[in-house]
């Protein structure tokens, strides 16, 4: 039905060098994401000339069903991945992009650790699911938008010089 | 001797003065062109009075909506017929201090004595750097450097509009005194009026007989006046000394002394009163009192009136720092006065929380999360702002995390006391981890090849009263009070021993995994071996020799151990096409994925104590897990694959409009391993409030199941503003629905929001109670979750809004939450009037479950803020949080 096997290589060639930014050396996050970009060819690099930056990573919890008699029987954990694309100087190439995702789970009152091991087992669940996402969204990227962007940055920064002596 | 230079003939004058070596001014009348006049017409004389100063003490540069640009009315705060903006005129632009710049002077008329004082009448204007002054008659003194102004004064500078019957100006510093005065702060959307004012050197304004409001001009909402007022414009609050807040110009509100903010630095503020009427603690005045102590640390206090409990305070008290963050909070209410139904009558209910996060270095952190409260009753009574982070159990933990390594060889030691209050009295008391030490770590030894490792010993202890059983069939109803403090029955009287158990745990983990990865597909096979080892305490062994106290034959053993190996392999396929839906082009995706898991079953297991495991609620993630128990208690015995397939939608840009995944676990072998010794042999409990034996036939039935559940999920997202999520377990084995989740959200901004979601979640039966509260023997009913919620934010005509929420228990027919209200909008305020109608969990059984009754009326003053939502009843609204930061 017009399934093909993907082809070769999903990502454009300026993104196969970055520098990850925003996430903490050694986080779960970070290892997922690491792992994730590293498979899909990427090599990291402090000196890359694209930075992937994270610019936010939370997590929320609420209670979405209730016992017969009030108390929180399910909670719903919903995480938000906030990241852009930037040059060399901070600036923002492409994004903000945000993505989320959810996951429900149990909450167990007569074994409160049970639902803590429960709970931190969701929260890498919900980091690889929005990696995913993130990926999706680096390999949508095209070379040709990138140069425009990159551009498009350019101008910016150089508008900025421009106006930061005016202001002095 | 004085020498008038000047013209004395009534025509429009031009003057430059120029400070000289002694900083003196040295005036000159210029070389421009004075414009002569017949007498009487002096319309076109001076075109530098666009208003008369009488009508500008009402407008106050207020420009309506209709006479603005496109661009202007885009930044117009919400609600708003206008805003009040600064006029084009000379200087505005102009930057560095007024008094480095030179003075250019102009009037009908003007006298000048050269050394000593100008003078100026008739239509002055007057000009230094970006401030302007005009006015009916000036002075300006060459020595002092004192401006003098008189009549219809009106003075500005950037972000500033001053209107007074006279005014004085140091020209060096910038000093200003007036009398009669009227004025507007642009940016801040704020005006004000006094009797007198003085702009100190430092920028400060000091008002006396004082008035100020961010309402529009001639609307009199609200205003805070006060005998002495101060306003900081460089940190941006103001302050005062016996203000009254007026509504309509009827004082309502006295303190002795207020601070508050005059811009939008903080999103913080001052008042934020609350009226309420319950059916419980009857009329409910909260008044939060906002103390903004410096840029990066702040208090709250909230005294609070409950006519049937007394006079209550909460405090908070925030801050931030480089490398840390926090809050000290508490509340105390006095020796509580409600009589009826209340178990704490004539105590004193307090509730404490600390929270930090300290940064110690790049790489280590600790964090603190402390709350403790009075009683069990405490949160369901009060209610809290303060952020607590669970209501069932109030978590007290300090934790410190060093991560070490790089990013190829990386780890991480982790330290955790952690211990709960029970907040339940129907639950039981958890384990507490004192202390917990955790190390993790891997390496990615080649882009294929990588390790992990994890080590985890902690230290488990409890108090042997911890379970809570039976303890409603046995209290006398008619004796409410402390009930659960009489009641508490102790665990271990005569059943297992092993859930006594405290003591040390020590789990460790290693595994590798090598991993081929193709565009199209990757293959992954990872093996794990995994250790458990025990050393418990609090074990008696007599106990484990009567068989009425052990009747599954448990061995004393104080050192149960568990070791397994795992072998797992996950592999992946993607398929793409391109593909047009609904007149749109997307890539669709089709991802099946493969799993099986292998772990031989290692018997005995139930020697092993319950001390952080469970087991996890079945969904489409839990097919690709390891285990299907939380923690470290067990190890699952495993030889199962796992079939699932995921297809997405992308757009051009790589979101996701639409994903659906759906798979299924086949077992090969039967899993031995339970989590519960109990499980394989049927006791009913009398009165317990669930149907044990149900629930533990399912639980056999699911172990011996040849397939798992079908696991479904689906997100859809239907446009830019609405999206659908649906999840749904069928049990393909027994037959019927397990879980079922569907929610539908809408929001075109933070002003328009509906939520609709439906949740199903396949329960055992529980069991009926009579009037007092015992159940009956043999008496069932449904006890599944069915529930619908619906809640949401909906503009109704002009500045109304519609909020609400509807949470129904299908299963028992009963409303969980009914909120109703409306919230109306305006440009300088915000109220807001609730209805609520909600379940008060005072009881453990749903036939008497009690619901209480309350309605509320808000204020919000805008531009006086608000520090977050201090509206405890709205949270049941998703998204509600953004909608008030949004409008205010």
């Amino acid at each position: 039905c017009g399934f093909q096997l993907r082809g070769e290589v999903s990502l454009p060639s300026e993104l196969q060098r970055l520098n990850l930014s925003g996430v903490q050396s050694g986080s779960p996050l970070s290892q997922a994401l690491r792992q994730s970009l590293t498979s899909n060819g990427v090599e990291l690099s402090e000196t890359a000339d694209l930075s992937l930056a994270v610019l936010g990573y939370s997590t929320d919890q609420r209670a979405i069903t209730f016992t017969g008699t009030g108390q929180s029987a399910q909670f719903e954990v919903s995480g938000t991945l906030r990241f852009n694309l930037q040059n060399s100087n901070g600036t923002e190439l492409m994004g903000p992009f945000s993505l989320d995702a959810q996951r429900t789970y149990q909450s167990d009152q007569n074994n409160t650790t049970a639902s803590i091991s429960e709970r931190k087992m969701i929260d890498r669940e919900l980091e690889r699911s929005l990696v995913q996402q993130l990926m999706l969204r680096l390999q949508a990227i095209t070379s040709a938008q990138l140069a425009q962007a990159q551009q498009a940055a350019e101008a910016r920064e150089l508008q900025a010089q421009q106006a930061a002596p005016a202001a002095q | 001797a004085y020498a008038a230079t000047a013209t004395p003939e009534p025509s429009a004058v031009k003057w430059r003065c120029l400070p000289d070596a002694q900083q003196n001014w040295v005036c000159e009348q210029t070389a421009g062109t004075p414009v002569t006049t017949g007498s009487g017409s002096r319309t076109g004389l001076v075109p530098t009075r666009p208003v008369v100063a009488s009508e500008l003490r009402t407008t106050l540069d207020w420009i309506p909506v209709q006479q603005m640009s496109a661009e202007q009315r885009a930044a117009i705060a919400p609600h708003c017929s206008g805003a009040y903006l600064e006029p084009e005129r000379e200087g505005l632009a102009s930057r560095g201090k007024p008094i480095d710049a030179p003075i250019r002077a102009e009037s009908d008329h003007s006298s000048y004595l050269a050394g000593e004082q100008a003078t100026f009448s008739g239509h002055v204007r007057v000009n230094q750097g970006y401030r302007q002054v005009e006015s009916d008659e000036a002075r300006l003194f060459e020595q002092t450097e004192i401006a003098e102004f008189e009549g219809n004064v009106v003075l500005r500078e950037p972000d500033l509009l001053l209107i007074s019957d006279s005014t004085r100006i140091q020209m060096q510093n910038g000093r200003v005194e007036a009398q009669a005065v009227d004025f507007a702060m642009h940016s801040s959307r704020s005006r004000g009026g006094a009797q007198q004012l003085v702009r100190r050197e430092d920028g400060v304004i000091e008002l006396t007989d004082a008035r100020y409001t961010t309402c529009p001009p001639a609307d009199n909402s609200w205003a805070i006046t006060g005998s002495e007022l101060s306003i900081n414009p460089d940190s941006g609050f103001g302050s005062g000394t016996h203000a009254v807040l007026r509504v309509k110009d009827v004082p309502v509100f006295y303190t002795p002394y207020i601070h508050f903010p005059i811009d939008e630095r903080r999103q913080s503020g001052f008042l934020y009163p609350q009226l309420g009427l319950s059916s419980e603690n009857g009329f409910d005045l909260i008044t939060p009192y906002y103390l903004n102590l410096a840029p990066n640390y702040d208090a709250t206090l909230t005294p609070r009136l409950q006519t049937e409990r007394g006079v209550s305070l909460e405090s908070e008290f925030r801050y931030l720092t480089r490398e840390s963050e926090g809050q000290v909070g508490g509340a105390i209410l006095p020796s509580d006065n409600l009589k009826d139904k209340n178990r704490n009558y004539d105590e004193d209910r307090w509730l404490f929380n600390v929270q930090h996060d300290q940064q110690l270095s790049s790489r280590w952190d600790a964090s603190l999360d402390f709350t403790n409260a009075s009683d069990k009753d405490y949160l369901r009574d009060f209610g809290s702002s303060l952020e607590v982070s669970s209501a069932d159990n109030l978590n007290q933990q300090l934790e410190t995390r060093y991560r070490g390594g790089d990013d190829d060889l990386f780890w991480s030691l982790r330290a955790n006391l952690q211990s709960f209050k029970n907040m339940r009295e129907d639950k039981d008391d958890p384990y507490e981890k004192m202390p917990q030490l955790e190390l993790t770590g891997g390496w990615n030894a080649s882009e294929q090849l990588s390790f992990s490792w994890l080590a985890d010993t902690t230290y488990f202890t409890r108090d042997d009263n911890w379970k809570y059983i039976g303890k409603l069939a046995e209290a006398d109803k008619s004796e409410f009070e402390r009930r659960y403090d009489i009641e508490r029955s102790l665990y271990g009287e005569g059943a297992d021993e092993l859930t006594n158990a405290n003591g040390t745990r020590v789990y460790l983990e290693t595994g590798a995994s090598y991993r081929w990865q193709w565009p199209f597909a990757y293959i992954e096979p990872g093996i794990k071996g995994k250790t458990i080892h025990y050393r418990l305490t609090n074990m008696n062994r007599e106990d484990f020799n009567d068989p009425v106290r052990n009747p599954l034959g448990l061995e004393y053993d104080t050192s149960p151990s568990t070791s397994a190996p795992m072998f797992s392999l996950d592999s992946g396929l993607y398929f793409d096409r391109s593909t047009r839906y609904f007149g749109r082009s997307y890539t669709q995706t089709l991802e099946p994925r493969l799993f099986y898991l292998f772990v031989p079953e290692q018997k005995g297991q139930f020697q092993n104590p319950l001390f952080d495991s469970g087991v996890y609620q079945f969904s489409y993630d839990s097919l690709w897990r390891e285990d299907r128990f939380s923690g470290h208690d067990r190890l699952a015995d495993a030889n199962r694959v796992s079939l699932g397939v995921t297809t997405r939608l992308l757009d051009n840009e790589g979101g996701e409009t639409f994903r659906f995944a759906i798979g299924q676990t086949y077992y090969f072998d039967d899993r031995k391993v339970l989590l519960d010794p109990y499980y394989g042999k049927f006791q009913d409990e009398e009165g317990a409030d669930s149907n044990l034996s149900q629930g533990r036939q399912w639980a056999l039935d699911e172990a011996e199941a040849s397939a798992s559940p079908i696991a479904s999920e689906l997100v859809w997202h239907l446009s830019r503003a609405s999206s659908l999520r649906q999840e749904w377990i069928y049990n393909v084995d027994q037959s019927w629905n397990q879980e079922y989740g569907l929610a539908y959200h809408y929001s075109t901004d933070s002003a328009r929001m509906l939520d609709i979601a439906y949740r199903y979640s396949k329960r055992a039966d529980r069991t009926i109670k009579d009037d007092d509260g015992n159940a009956i023997p043999g008496a069932f009913t449904d006890g599944s979750i069915s529930q619908s919620d619906i809640s949401g934010i909906w503009p109704l005509f002009g500045d109304w809004s519609l909020l609400g929420r509807w949470n129904h228990d299908l299963t028992n027919n009963k409303n969980l939450e009914i909120l109703a209200g409306t919230e109306y909008d305006s440009c300088c305020y915000k109220v807001r009037f609730l209805f609520r109608q909600g379940l008060n969990g005072s009881t453990d059984d749903i036939e008497n479950a009690d619901t209480e009754n309350a309605v509320v009326l808000q204020f919000v003053l805008k531009g006086l803020g608000g520090f977050g939502t201090n509206a405890q009843y709205l949270s049941g609204i998703k998204g509600y949080e953004e909608h008030d930061k949004s409008t205010n």
